[in-house]
């Protein structure tokens, strides 16, 4: 397992069919994942992954530094396959090269740092590089471009250059190549970790925007209210997905999150001591609007 | 009170100064940071906040007003920058991704060695340094930098300014990417730093609710002036002037505000989840 290159050769080079069954959008089997560093001893990232993302579904993926989040994010459009096991997207196999160009346009990515993923020097000509590599005609190209700053609302600055943008807008600019490739899904890899608040609000406007017209979103994130805002948490540890489930289950869980090296949302926490001195009060309000519209109910 | 350890005095600064693209960061900020203090900075991007640090260990030199570390004048272009920098250290954000050595120790050991001290003390301050932050050199000094967890890797470009033994210690967002133990771990090793001797630390964050932890005080930037300055219960307590600058008080705060707002519980000063359950429990 320590060297990928042997099983590559192992597999035939087009990889597995997709199972005849395979309805979801990116279908993760037995996935093993290991670096190999310049050492004898090779790192396990990732030890048997199971796990489906349907179409247009909404989830984050939770665990503590380590535990493979990054890993697991960079196999879901290709950047990495897996050392054994197969991942398929849209029932084509990242294994096999040919699909390569195919899987980076249904799955787009979104990284931490907005300062390393702009390429241009002018907005829009940033926004317009995926697409335009895809041999696009002129018209759609433009298209896209007007499409993609008008939902990351850049389209004002669309002739700046991107040094002049705010942290937030960099970031709003690296959201906005990404949909110019009109992408299926979108896989988010801790990409409000740097912003201030109103920065992290407007992403998280903009997600909830592209959800709600059927885009898929997996949201890589420790932040557990922005977790909360999923449809389905998966929680991973060591390298192994350790549950699954809506977040008010799994965000309520305080043992399953301190195994985790996680904490209870702060809202959580606040909503378990006050059920604790009064039993009516309901002990797992996720949110602040939840709480407000909960301690406001139990007015007179 | 004692005397301030950095002062800061209607510092202005301009980039581009002279071109068509000039931009005006910082516009007339005074500010003072004295031993045992620690200090939140914060603002919404693009208020300030990283022009302001960059100034406070010489990176970049008052084009007006003045910077102060102890007696050393930042203005003044003869001050000695070296002296400046062992005094106050600078964390980058995500410092882990300038290891640049092979081995753990190499990595601390190379900021005091750029000092031109003594071998023997380099070795010394090594091993205190890699302590204070939970990596003793025994453990974990012989060890590749690359085969470190997230956590260990930002601990470890800790120890690297801590090892500089400064006085001031100022840190841009120095909890961003660790997850909540790395967090708590950071901010414990901090807090013991500060309490011994006459030290200080400035934290630029956007987290809040670490700022409600570990600041005794904090600056609000906006627009390259000091907006807003007070102790964290203060500055908190002003949630529409926050709100106003595009900035969140936290969680807690924001459920007491809206509350208040409603007229539903009478104006209060909480800040943590253990304050606020006995004033939101009357509302049950």
């Amino acid at each position: 397992m320590a060297d990928p290159l042997i099983h590559e050769s192992a597999n035939p080079p087009a990889g597995e069919p997709a199972p005849a069954n395979a309805a979801a959008l990116i279908r993760l089997q037995g996935v093993y994942y290991t670096y190999s560093v310049n050492t004898d001893q090779a790192i396990p990232a990732l030890g048997g992954i199971d796990l489906e993302i349907a179409t247009g579904e909404h989830i984050a993926i939770v665990g503590a530094n380590g535990s493979g989040k990054s890993t697991l994010a960079r196999h879901l459009n290709g950047l990495l396959v897996p050392t054994t096991g197969d991942v398929w997207v849209q029932g084509l196999n990242t294994r096999d090269p040919a699909h390569t160009r195919t899987i980076h346009h249904t799955v787009a990515m979104v990284f931490q740092n907005p300062d390393t993923q702009i390429i241009s020097t002018v907005v829009e000509e940033d926004t317009a590089f995926g697409p335009e590599n895809l041999g696009l005609p002129h018209a759609e190209l433009r298209a896209r471009v007007d499409w993609a700053l008008e939902v990351v609302r850049l389209s004002e600055l669309r002739r700046r250059s991107p040094h002049n943008l705010s942290g937030g807008q960099k970031q709003r600019l690296a959201l906005a190549g990404a949909l110019a490739m009109q992408p299926a899904c979108l896989v988010l890899d801790e990409a409000t970790a740097m912003l201030d608040a109103a920065g992290r609000r407007a992403v998280h406007e903009i997600i909830a925007q592209l959800h709600q017209q059927g885009m898929a979103v997996v949201t890589i994130t420790q932040n557990m209210a922005e977790a909360a805002q999923a449809e389905r948490i998966v929680a991973l540890a060591a390298g192994q997905v350790v549950r699954q489930g809506p977040p008010r289950k799994l965000l309520t869980d305080e043992a399953l999150l301190h195994e985790l090296g996680l904490d209870l949302p702060p809202m959580v926490r606040l909503a378990r001591q006050l059920h604790a001195r009064r039993p009516a009060f309901p002990p797992d309000r996720l949110t602040p609007t939840e709480m407000i519209a909960a301690l406001r109910g139990g007015a007179p | 009170m004692t005397a301030p350890l950095i002062e800061v005095r209607d510092l202005e600064y301009t980039y581009m100064r002279g071109t068509p693209l000039e931009t005006k960061a910082l516009c007339g900020i005074s500010f003072a940071v004295r031993p045992g203090e620690v200090v939140g900075l914060i603002g919404p991007t693009g208020s300030g906040k990283s022009t302001l640090l960059q100034h406070l260990n010489g990176l970049l030199r008052p084009q007006a007003g003045t910077v102060c570390v102890g007696t050393l004048d930042l203005a003044d272009r003869h001050t000695d920058l070296r002296a400046v920098r062992m005094r106050v250290a600078l964390l980058f954000q995500n410092p882990e991704d300038q290891l640049f050595e092979q081995y753990v120790a190499d990595d601390v050991a190379y900021g005091p060695l750029q000092m031109g001290l003594p071998r023997d003390e380099v070795r010394a301050r090594v091993r205190r340094a890699m302590a204070a932050v939970g990596l003793p050199a025994e453990v974990y000094g012989d060890r590749l930098t690359q085969g470190l967890s997230g956590g260990e890797r930002r601990r470890a470009a800790l120890a690297g300014v801590l090892a500089l033994e400064p006085e001031v210690l100022v840190l841009d967002e120095p909890t961003v990417g660790l997850d909540p133990r790395g967090r708590r771990t950071l901010i414990a090793l901090l807090q013991q730093w500060c309490c011994q001797g006459q030290r200080a630390i400035i934290w630029a964050s956007h987290a809040m609710e670490e700022i409600t932890l570990l600041a005794d005080r904090i600056v609000v930037l906006d627009a390259g002036r000091v907006a807003l300055e007070g102790t964290v219960r203060q500055v908190f307590g002003q949630g529409e002037t926050l709100a106003a600058l595009d900035l969140e008080v936290p969680a807690v705060r924001q459920v007491v505000d809206e509350l208040v707002q409603a007229g539903l519980l009478p104006p209060s000063d909480v800040l943590t989840i253990e304050e606020a359950v006995p004033v939101l429990e009357k509302l049950l």
